[in-house]
């Protein structure tokens, strides 16, 4: 299958000429491709210029210097998976990256591609005038909505589908943008499904984030097929203990929302709690408080709460 | 005819035997050509513009734009092909539905509108994104229970016959006539045996249940594809199908020519499963566009054309209703089937068919009453996958089965023994079982997995075991009839083998060569093959039939017996012995009473042509798939024999359901199979395994989701088959029970064990969550649902 429209294609050297050339109409930043190329063959967009953030020095690499760590945007899954001091240090965020996909989108797909990808509901990716499409309406509502959404939304129930979202967003992780001074949280690049937070010309460069002492984490994902598939509901779940007791807690829930999706409530509840049966009954319990889910996705909201459930009684077990 | 090779089975060479896939090579090392891989000289590409519609009136089309883009070579429109017609069925009372181009009227979204021929692939898409349709919609209708009631938009008004259909022209002596299509019912199938009010009046327990079936891919990783090229009044196409005679015979009504004048050439196949059989548009496309331009064209659907605008499994209802004495034995059976065959035919009179021919010579059922509907909707068009029927009918029959034995106090092994038939039974239409290891299957397959220590007692607490049969044909009289086998061998001892059965994965050539190895007493390296060349090889039975080793392998072994005996004949003169007791092996003839005399093939070879005026052996073998029977069964009397042989198996299925998530986990599958007489045990289980995921899939994942006619997953991430991590233990145990007339015993094996293995996981599923599920697929939210209500 070809792509049916041209476009120019770029491969800056330097975060200064990916800028200028991204701050210029009609351009796109690509990564590894694998979400964007198969847009271009639908030509569900169909830019005229696009540009490479792979051949930048500054978006890649994986740093550690025993207190923060440093992934460069332009990393691939397959670097993050394998590499030996994001799985000694931070085995769950390996361990996330070596659930998304396939080997070979993962040998592709970068971290800030996956962190920005698009939404994957089917209406907006077969071209159906859609909100996403500049058109009127949601036609998962009434119609197949089995994906999406189950916390509401408003125009638009598509979910983010980012694995690697949850788990970083759980451990804290903030971005570098070029261009700006400070970094900004992770959850702040999500502002609803499809709409991230950066402005035309901005490209995220580095994720870094802080190891914590007596801090456990674990990422769960929920498909059909053990492999390929997008999650259907996936949760990155981080909890620093002080003793037996829980200091702080981040549960962060995947594809089940516009954008990723902060159990709140579960937070709060557990924070000064021990991880006892009735606690984290309770917390999965609460994980899914206040859900309102489409006519088809009932079952997600079972399911994130049975996730949160035998999340949280993985890290108690070990 | 020395028919009889004196050798007993365990002195088999190559039957039998797993030898190595004779296309193994090419395929593993890249050097395989598939159609997506022809290119010529000169060739151009096409793409088609389809209907975005489930149902509109065309009002206009406009091509001025497209036709000014330079590089397009050619635009036609419904304009260009009027009153062309194919479809799978074609009948003196069902003509050919289906236009290569939609004329006045789309009925299905995929539906062809234009199409064109253009120097590069990007030119011909952007070209047919300049033709202007304007369409008015219409009223569509997606159910087929919908589609029924009077009130419903009708999709066909008259359907006239586009020309004499090959039942005429092979003499069935009666007129084609239009058909007034009436609440939308494609064809209608009503057959009584017995007397089934009777028969329910004599049962001491009746059950009844509606049960609905899923729409399933085939999911054939190479795209639907052809290359056309026509000159000088002939047609040569490459095109990635499962026979090349159903191709050539429509090619040749749809383009005017005679069957001879086209040729279907053998390109390597990456998949079919049934979704590769009848003409599709872009094939007769790509044809007339390369007689209209003069140059080659070639057409590759891309994924989601393959899944929107080809062929999809037939979703099936069915309402039945079944009587069993309180010792087990069935009394009645009513079965009414309702097919949404999609917006045109497609094979929804033969899968209505089907669905009672597959499943009659499972059961003894004293009386029997099968209504069966082929009803056309605005959905994609249907056409066969694996099993064809089956799996639809056996997901019914074998779950209300499994409900009656629990009221009756049976276990379900013991109302199947019951009620299983056997070698020798005459089945309704007159076919005979002359080869039936049903029970013996069964009982393996019970035995091996355990059935009867574990079933029941897990009941409701999440793991569970089930059974399902099923059974499947070898062959059928349909178009062209039989097949005709070709061996000749070469002055230096080889052979070439000739067959118009075509490999297109499931190993049929690998199992000619075998055969003819076999028969000649000569190495594998010795034998080659050209098959699947309408051309250039003799006929055969399409492979879809099934027939590919009951009917077009048997017509190559009496075809390498024939050359046997020619070979001896010579052999007898130059050893000077007599020719019956010769004997073939290690390519040397030698005599069985003084093995002292003995002489190359070669030597012999060489001296029947160089001293008998350029004789070259050459052995000719025949083959039918039902002896003294000439023509298909009716399809809506259900009347008339059907096969030579059917082939019978067991699924043992053993799963856990995960009542948190709803997820259901299939442990194992065990398929125990008759298949006669395992030719190539390799290719056997490669077969049942396959069959074993597929079924697997068409329960727990796959789902073609069609909304207003529209497929929501049409590809490979979001149409869900599972992956190699998914698939479960399996096992297969080869029952043998040589069929008298199938090449040394065997018969079909490629498509009836998916059926066995649909039932076993459904019934299983049942015994571990203490729920009946009775639609496809079954998935978690259905478990959780279900589970939901229970509590």
């Amino acid at each position: 299958m070809i792509i049916p429209f041209e476009f120019e294609y770029f491969r800056p050297s330097s975060i200064r000429e990916a800028v200028d050339l991204l701050s210029e109409e009609d351009s796109i930043p690509i990564g590894g491709g694998t979400d964007l190329v198969p847009m271009f063959k639908d030509a569900l967009i169909k830019p005229g210029k696009v540009v490479s953030l792979k051949n930048i020095p500054e978006t890649h690499g994986i740093e550690f210097d025993g207190e923060r760590l440093s992934i460069g945007s332009a990393v691939t899954l397959t670097e993050i998976a394998e590499n030996g001091v994001i799985r000694e240090h931070f085995n769950s965020i390996a361990t996330t990256a070596r659930n998304v996909a396939s080997p070979q989108i993962r040998n592709l797909g970068t971290i800030g591609g996956n962190l920005c990808q698009n939404l994957r509901c089917p209406y907006y990716r077969l071209g159906y005038p859609c909100h996403k499409n500049g058109g009127k309406k949601c036609f998962a509502i009434g119609g197949e909505s089995r994906w999406h959404s189950i916390f509401g939304g408003k125009k638009c129930f598509a979910v983010n589908p980012s694995d690697m979202a949850t788990i970083l967003i759980a451990h804290g992780a903030v971005l570098e943008i070029a261009g700006r001074n400070d970094t900004i949280p992770l959850e702040e690049l999500y502002e609803g499904p499809g709409e991230l937070s950066l402005k035309k010309g901005e490209i995220i460069t580095r994720i870094y984030l802080e190891r914590r002492e007596n801090s456990k984490a674990i990422f769960m994902k929920f498909r059909l097929r053990g492999s390929i598939d997008f999650a259907l509901v996936s949760t990155g779940i981080r909890i620093d203990f002080d003793g037996n007791e829980i200091e702080d807690a981040s549960i962060i829930l995947g594809s089940v929302y516009g954008t990723p999706y902060r159990a709140i409530n579960s937070e709060e509840f557990l924070k000064g709690n021990t991880l006892t049966d009735t606690a984290i009954t309770k917390a999965s319990e609460l994980a899914v408080e206040g859900a309102k889910p489409l006519k088809k996705n009932k079952y997600k909201v079972k399911i994130a709460k049975t996730l949160v459930k035998r999340g949280l009684e993985t890290l108690r077990g070990g | 005819m020395q028919e009889i090779l004196r050798k007993k089975k365990t002195e088999y060479r190559y039957v039998g035997k797993p030898v190595r896939r004779v296309d193994g090579y090419k395929k593993v090392t890249g050097r395989a050509v598939y159609t997506v891989d022809v290119d010529l000289p000169g060739m151009l590409h096409g793409k088609i513009l389809r209907s975005p519609h489930p149902h509109a009136i065309i009002k206009s089309i406009d091509t001025s734009k497209a036709e000014r883009l330079p590089g397009v070579k050619a635009i036609i429109t419904g304009k260009d092909t009027e009153g062309v017609r194919f479809g799978f069925v074609e009948t003196p009372h069902m003509p050919a539905d289906m236009p290569p181009l939609a004329e006045d009227r789309v009925r299905y979204v995929g539906e062809a509108v234009a199409a064109v021929a253009a120097t590069s692939e990007k030119v011909a898409v952007k070209a047919i994104n300049l033709i202007e349709v304007e369409y008015e919609p219409l009223k569509a209708v997606f159910h087929p229970e919908e589609a029924m009631k009077p009130e419903a938009p009708a999709i066909h008004d008259v359907i006239y016959p586009s020309g004499r259909s090959f039942w005429q022209e092979w003499g069935v002596e009666r007129d084609s006539t239009p058909q007034k299509v009436e609440r939308n019912i494609a064809s209608t199938l009503k057959l009584e045996i017995g007397d089934v009010e009777e028969g329910f009046g004599n049962a001491d327990h009746v059950k009844e249940g509606r049960f609905e079936t899923n729409v399933t891919a085939h999911g054939a990783l190479e795209p639907h594809g052809a290359v056309a090229r026509y000159s000088e009044g002939r047609l040569d196409v490459w095109l990635s199908h499962m026979g090349p005679y159903m191709k050539r015979y429509w090619l040749a009504r749809t383009m005017g020519l005679p069957e001879s004048h086209v040729r279907v050439r053998p390109a390597f196949v990456g998949g079919a499963f049934g979704g590769k059989i009848d003409l599709f548009d872009y094939e007769y496309i790509a044809s007339h566009l390369s007689r209209l331009t003069g140059r080659p064209v070639k057409i590759v659907l891309t994924r989601r054309e393959v899944f929107q605008a080809t062929r999809l499994r037939h979703p099936m209802i069915f309402y039945i209703k079944t009587g069993v004495k309180k010792d087990g034995r069935i009394t009645a059976m009513d079965i009414k089937a309702i097919d949404d065959t999609g917006a045109y035919r497609g094979t929804g009179p033969v899968v209505v068919y089907l669905a009672h021919a597959f499943s009659i010579p499972i059961y003894r059922i004293p009386n029997l009453r099968y209504t069966g509907y082929a009803v056309y909707t605005n959905n994609p068009v249907r056409v066969a996958m694996r099993g064809h029927g089956a799996p639809q009918a056996r997901f019914a029959v074998e779950q209300q089965i499994d409900e009656i034995a629990e009221e009756a106090g049976l276990d379900p092994y013991e109302i199947r023994m019951i009620n299983a038939r056997e070698r020798g039974d005459v089945l309704p239409n007159g076919d005979v079982l002359n080869s039936c290891g049903l029970k013996e299957a069964l009982t393996r397959a019970v035995e091996d997995g355990k059935f009867l220590q574990k079933y029941g007692k897990h009941r409701g607490k999440g793991r569970g075991v089930g059974i399902g049969l099923t059974s499947m044909f070898s062959g059928a009289q349909f178009y062209p009839f039989g097949a005709t086998g070709v061996v000749l061998l070469h002055d230096d001892g080889g052979a070439t083998v000739f067959t118009g059965a075509i490999e297109f994965g499931q190993g049929s050539d690998t199992m000619m060569c075998q055969i003819v190895a076999e028969e000649l007493g000569i190495d594998m390296e010795r034998v080659s093959i050209l098959s699947g060349d309408s051309e250039l090889c003799p006929i055969a039975l399409d492979n879809w039939l099934s027939g590919g080793t009951f009917v077009n392998g048997r017509a190559v072994q009496l075809a390498a017996i024939d050359a046997r005996n020619k070979l001896f004949e010579y052999a007898a003169e130059l050893l000077g012995v007599s020719r019956d007791e010769l004997q073939a092996e290690d390519n040397v003839i030698y005599s069985v009473d003084d093995p002292s005399k003995r002489i190359p093939h070669e030597k012999v070879v060489k001296y029947a042509i160089h001293r008998n005026r350029g004789q070259q052996i050459v052995g000719v073998g025949h083959a039918t798939p039902v002896e003294g029977a000439y023509w298909y069964p009716s399809l809506t009397t259900g009347k008339g024999r059907f096969t030579g042989a059917y082939s019978f198996s067991a699924t043992f299925a053993e799963v856990e359901v995960d009542f948190e998530t709803g997820v259901v986990k299939v442990v194992r599958i065990i398929n125990a199979h008759d298949c006669g007489y395992p030719i190539n045990p390799v290719l056997v289980e490669g077969q049942a395994e396959g069959q074993g995921y597929m079924g697997m899939g068409q329960v727990l994942f796959e789902e073609v989701i069609e909304e207003k006619g529209t497929i929501l997953n049409p590809n490979f991430l979001d149409y869900l088959m599972p992956t190699s991590i998914d698939v479960p233990e399996m096992k297969t145990i080869h029952i043998e029970t040589h069929d008298p007339n199938g090449p040394f015993g065997g018969k079909e094996v490629g498509e009836g064990v998916i059926a066995g293995v649909v039932s076993a996981i459904a019934n299983a599923i049942y015994d571990a969550t203490g729920v009946r599920f009775r639609k496809l697929p079954i998935l978690p939210s259905d478990i959780l649902d279900a589970l939901e209500g229970r509590e």
